[in-house]
């Protein structure tokens, strides 16, 4: 409303403008009238009337020249008649209505003075004309004759004037009209304008209005299709549970691929609206550029099978693994071009190649190109292939399907990424899609911290086993799936149909369940205000509620996160996040965790040596599926895909490489294959160190027991016979696992002090051995810190040998909490002595590290009676560092040479760190040492 | 042909009278002569002068004592000052000589008119026989003028400076020009000198008071 009121004022503004401008110009034209025109006319007109004047005296003193005879009277008198007939004309007027003479008679020759002063015409007029008194001068002589006076009329000056001043006056009204019409083109213009201005703005608000109808329906399609596919899905997942029929089991997969098609296009086109609402934002975080290429071929690498394609993925060495920007997306794209190739192409090959562009600073550039050998595309078509809704050819949509979305939205999202997607194609010999992006360098201990830690699938059922969940969801079909998936997983289930029915319960019992699944979409009480209910609540402050819902058009994480929840999830549930999510909220109660753990102590000790493991991946089990029959791969990874990560190699030759690159935690292996069969490929396996702990399984339809048997020769550790029955596969796979993991954990175990859970001089020895060679493959330092507790045996003589263990316990944990870095070991080298090793640290770097632990040993006040360097207990610290050479294959120079600072400082009076000034040498005499502290 | 024997084709035609013919061939001659003068003097001066000169003669014919200003001989004396062009002096000299028109030329009030030249301001040769009146052919310094000012005021001459801003400076008469030209007086100086112009020049003359 104030905006019409504001046009208003101004309308008005321009009015008084207006106004004020013909005030102006009236003003201007009456002053230019009176003060300037009108005089100078009247001058103009009496001289003019002079001018005549003194033109006709010339007659007159011709007239009254002096001669030899008196002047004659009549003579005068006719000229004086003659000159009062002259007629202006303009007014056909005469010009002069009076004339009078006086003359001088001493000059004059008249009868008598006075005869010739005539006079003629009207003398007497007042302001009606102008008077000229015009000196007669003899011609001749140049004598004074008299003076004429002239009376001219004025007519011509009145007329004159008056017809000046009316065109002024008609001038001047033109001036106003044309001020007036203007005024009103001005006003209408303004309303037209204000008119406009309020349609754009009304237009604006239906925009926006229609727009954020679209948003809503869009959210409304995307919840309404999401909630049926989420029953589907989960139904499919539980009856794939069952023991079906491997042709069941096939139909139940396709059955989910196809409902994971709907699920992609409702992705699509939510992915468009976001673009289009600029909406989407991407991530930024590390990741391992190898992992993302991995899961193309793991979800694509099928379809390429199937169509009897080869699908080579090839990231050049030079490209950085790690980098940070937004895999997902990026993946996206990929998988988008890589699919699409697969879809056009009917043989050959396809191929994703990755290399580095360009690099500036920590930013590098990497090109992407995905090419084919499939049908191509014309010049004409290209055109037209980045356009929305559009496929090259509308008879590519009967035939291959597709919405046309997908390279919109790949396009879309490089350009978010600083690329541009772009396009080469012959139509019949392939097309080569290509694209660079710009990511930040990523080292690879930020992508560690980025994995997440827990146990795998398998154990996350196990650990979750009997926690107690409210299940918050208004439709019973997906409380049944959601609730069966739980319960299958041993969870304990209760529901509640609305956020007022979860309010209540928790209200009434709030240390009854573990954790809250909460749909956001209810009746009566949706989810974020039951969330705020209930986080109102101090005793349900920290109880773990985690969203779902079917509307992932909108903001609703961040939406989720101000209400008080903790996480969120999309439907349709992916199985697989939901217990990763569950495991990471989840209030567990004691006895879930102690009974998984041998004991408390053991898994206190296991907890703290795997935190102290330089690398140590939390990602979940992968199986690798080697088979040359894409159906058994599809079967196997139908029934394996929900619990484990699964990667698959129909040859020999991929899967010795995949095997070597992903570690695998188990193998499936088909006996049968066409380049080299199962037995010799897994005599390979167990030759390579890299690869010889790992579990292999046989499968394959053979049922002899020569077959079993030769393949437990050669080092399998079972067998599955097809068909396949997905429980004892599951079942078995899920033993080999388990009982690696325990393998691994005595493994584990046999590396780690058992006095301060840190790693033992084993896991020292061998920790150094790889570290040494990892420095001289890299050319990068390695440091050592030796340290050994000041009058240790006096301290245990003092306060007996439980306090000395526990003496020990502390500075391993001060030392282990001191060396934050993932790859730095600390390790108990015996007795009362640790080491710390410290991959890519400099001696500077190490220095520093030392005196930081020296620090935090006497800060901890240690009560210490018997010591000489004071009532706490010290330690004394030796540091060394190498850059080792090609040529030292001995890491225990090292280790001699931080030993001898060690000795050093404790010969010179102990709690002190000792190191060596020079930080690159390989020679190690005539060494000299310094006191860095104390 | 002639000028002459054309301009007298040309009156012939007009049907004049031969003394109408001797009149204006008279006017010709002074028009040429002053044209000359004119030449030699700047733009302005020469318009000046030419106008001065006639006028000169008008204010001498309205002196009422200039009867008593003739010399012995009879002539009626006339001195023109210049300040350092001789010739210039002399030629309208010889102009105010034959000024006038058919039997009023060379005299004034019948009088007949010597003209004599000269550039002492101070005019010491003519205290015996002094003129009826001094005109100016050059405009002179401020000193010159004070000095011949003092010199026709003291003798109740007329002086007569053709040079805008003389009569300003206490030159007698001189002219103005406007939609007329018109007799410009110095009522001071007539005043002092006591000249006495009829009463009709008094009229139709502008007034420096």
């Amino acid at each position: 409303m104030n905006k019409p009121r504001q046009f208003t004022r101004t309308l008005l503004q321009i009015t008084l403008s207006f106004v004020v401008l013909g005030l102006a110009v009236m003003a201007v034209t009456a002053v230019y009238w009176t003060a300037i025109l009108q005089p100078r006319l009247y001058l103009e007109a009496e001289v003019n009337a002079n001018l005549q004047a003194q033109s006709q005296a010339v007659l007159l003193a011709e007239v009254l020249q002096p001669r030899d005879q008196p002047t004659i009277v009549h003579e005068v008198s006719a000229v004086m008649d003659k000159i009062l007939l002259i007629t202006n004309p303009a007014t056909k007027q005469p010009f002069f209505t009076g004339l009078a003479l006086e003359l001088d008679y001493q000059t004059v020759f008249a009868t008598a003075d006075g005869t010739l002063d005539l006079k003629r015409g009207n003398n007497h007029c007042q302001d009606a004309c102008f008077v000229a008194e015009v000196p007669l001068y003899a011609p001749l002589s140049d004598e004074l004759l008299g003076i004429a006076r002239f009376q001219a009329s004025d007519l011509f000056f009145q007329t004159l004037q008056q017809d000046i001043r009316r065109t002024l006056i008609v001038e001047l009204l033109l001036i106003l009209i044309l001020l007036l019409l203007v005024w009103r083109w001005v006003l209408s213009l303004g309303r037209r304008l204000q008119d406009e201005v309020l349609e754009r703005r009304r237009a604006e608000a239906e925009a926006q209005e229609a727009n954020q109808a679209k948003s809503q329906f869009l959210a409304n399609m995307s919840h309404e299709i999401r909630t049926p596919i989420n029953a589907i899905q989960g139904l499919l997942h539980l009856l794939r549970q069952e023991n079906v029929t491997p042709r069941l089991q096939q139909q139940l997969q396709k059955m989910d691929d196809a409902a994971h098609s709907l699920l992609v296009i409702i992705n699509d086109i939510l992915d468009f609206s976001k673009i289009e609402a600029g909406r989407l934002t991407l991530e930024n975080i590390p990741f391992d550029l190898n992992a993302a290429l991995e899961r193309v071929r793991s979800v694509v690498g099928f379809r390429a099978i199937e169509k009897g394609l080869a699908l080579t993925i090839h990231l050049d060495e030079q490209t950085p693994r790690h980098v940070r920007g937004d895999p997902y997306r990026l993946g996206q794209i990929l998988l988008n071009l890589v699919g699409n190739a697969i879809k056009f192409t009917e043989r050959g090959e396809v191929r994703l190649e990755v290399e580095q562009a360009g690099q500036e600073g920590d930013r590098v550039v990497l090109r992407f190109v995905v090419q084919d050998t499939g049908i191509g595309i014309s010049s004409e078509d290209q055109r037209r292939l980045f356009q929305t809704f559009t496929q090259a050819d509308a008879s590519i949509t009967r035939r291959y399907g597709g919405t046309g979305l997908g390279l919109v939205i790949s396009q879309r999202l490089v350009r978010m990424m600083g690329g541009q997607l772009e396009l080469e194609s012959q139509p019949g010999t392939g097309s080569r899609f290509f694209f660079t992006t710009v990511f930040e360098l990523a080292q690879a201990s930020d992508l560690e911290s980025q994995r997440i830690a827990g146990p795998d699938a398998c154990n996350k059922h196990e650990v979750l086993r009997g926690a107690r969940v409210l299940l918050v969801e208004d439709q019973h079909i997906n409380q049944e799936v959601t609730g069966e998936i739980l319960s299958q997983a041993g969870l304990q289930v209760w529901t509640a149909d609305n956020g007022l029915e979860a309010v209540q319960k928790l209200s009434a019992n709030p240390a009854a369940f573990d954790l809250v699944l909460m749909d956001l979409q209810m009746p009566v009480l949706d989810g974020y205000n039951a969330t705020r209910r209930l986080r109102a609540d101090p005793r349900l402050a920290d109880l773990p509620i985690i969203a779902m819902t079917a509307n992932a058009l909108t903001d609703e994480r961040e939406r989720c996160l101000e209400a008080g929840m903790n996480d969120y999830l999309t439907k349709p549930l992916d199985v697989g996040k939901l217990f990763d999510l569950l495991h990471r909220w989840m209030r567990l109660p004691p006895a879930a965790s102690a009974s998984e753990q041998p004991s408390d102590e053991t898994a206190a000790t296991l907890a703290h040596a795997e935190s102290q493991q330089p690398v140590v991946p939390q990602t979940p089990n992968t199986v690798l599926v080697i088979d040359d029959q894409i159906d058994n791969i599809e079967v196997l990874d139908s029934i394996l895909a929900d619990d484990y990560r699964v990667l698959f190699a129909t040859n020999a030759t991929d899967a010795l490489r995949l095997s070597q690159e992903q570690h695998p935690d188990l193998i499936l292996l088909d006996v049968v294959m066409p380049d080299m069969d199962g037995y010799e490929l897994c005599t390979r396996l167990r030759q390579n160190p890299a690869t010889r702990d790992i579990p292999v399984i046989f499968v394959t339809t053979r049922d002899q027991d020569d077959d079993e048997a030769i393949g437990l020769r050669r080092g399998a550790v079972d067998y599955l016979t097809k068909p396949l029955n997905p429980v004892i596969v599951r079942l078995r796979v899920k033993s080999h696992l388990e009982l690696k993991r325990y393998r691994d954990y005595l493994a584990e175990q046999s590396k780690t002090d058992g006095l301060t859970g840190i790693a033992n001089r084993r896991r020292f020895d061998e920790y150094l051995e790889s570290q040494w060679q990892y420095a001289i493959r890299t050319g990068t330092p390695l440091s050592l810190i030796m340290i050994d507790v000041d009058h240790f045996k006096a301290y245990n003589d003092l306060y007996g040998h439980v306090a000395g263990d526990d003496c020990l316990k502390t500075i391993a944990q001060i030392l282990a909490d001191a060396l934050p870095r993932r790859t730095d070991l600390v390790a108990r080298y015996g007795g009362e002595e640790f080491a710390c090793l410290l991959p890519a640290a400099d001696h500077s770097g190490a220095l520093l590290a030392a005196k930081r632990l020296h620090e935090q040993v006497a800060a901890r006040q240690l009560q210490h009676a018997h010591s000489s360097t004071g009532p706490f207990v010290t330690i004394s610290v030796g540091v060394a560092s190498l850059y080792p050479g090609r040529h030292e294959n001995d890491a225990g120079i090292l280790v001699e040479l931080a030993d001898r600072r060690l000795y050093h400082a404790k010969q010179t009076g102990r709690n002190r760190v000792v190191g060596e000034s020079a930080e690159k040498f390989t020679v190690i005499d005539g060494e000299s040492s310094y006191s860095t502290s104390q | 042909m002639t000028a002459n024997s054309c301009i007298q084709d040309v009156f012939k035609r007009l049907g004049h009278s031969p003394d109408f013919q001797a009149t204006y061939r008279t006017l010709l001659v002074v028009l040429g002569l002053l044209l000359a003068v004119g030449s030699a003097l700047g733009n302005e001066e020469k318009q000046r002068a030419q106008i001065g000169l006639r006028l000169f003669r008008t204010m001498l014919a309205a002196d009422q004592d200039l009867d008593r200003k003739i010399a012995a001989d009879g002539a009626l004396d006339i001195v023109l000052l210049y300040r350092d062009n001789r010739q210039l002096a002399e030629e309208f000299a010889d102009a105010l000589r034959i000024s006038g028109r058919s039997g009023q030329q060379g005299l004034l009030k019948n009088y007949p008119i010597r003209v004599t030249i000269t550039n002492d301001p101070e005019l010491a040769a003519y205290n015996e026989r002094v003129p009826a009146g001094i005109y100016l052919v050059q405009s002179l310094s401020n000193a010159a003028l004070v000095r011949v000012i003092r010199y026709a005021t003291a003798r109740r001459r007329i002086l007569f400076s053709p040079f805008a801003g003389d009569v300003e400076k206490g030159v007698l008469t001189g002219f103005i020009i406007g939609v007329r030209v018109l007799p410009y007086l110095n009522q001071y100086t007539l005043e002092k000198s006591g000249i006495q112009f009829k009463s009709l020049l008094l009229r139709v003359a502008k007034i420096y008071e």
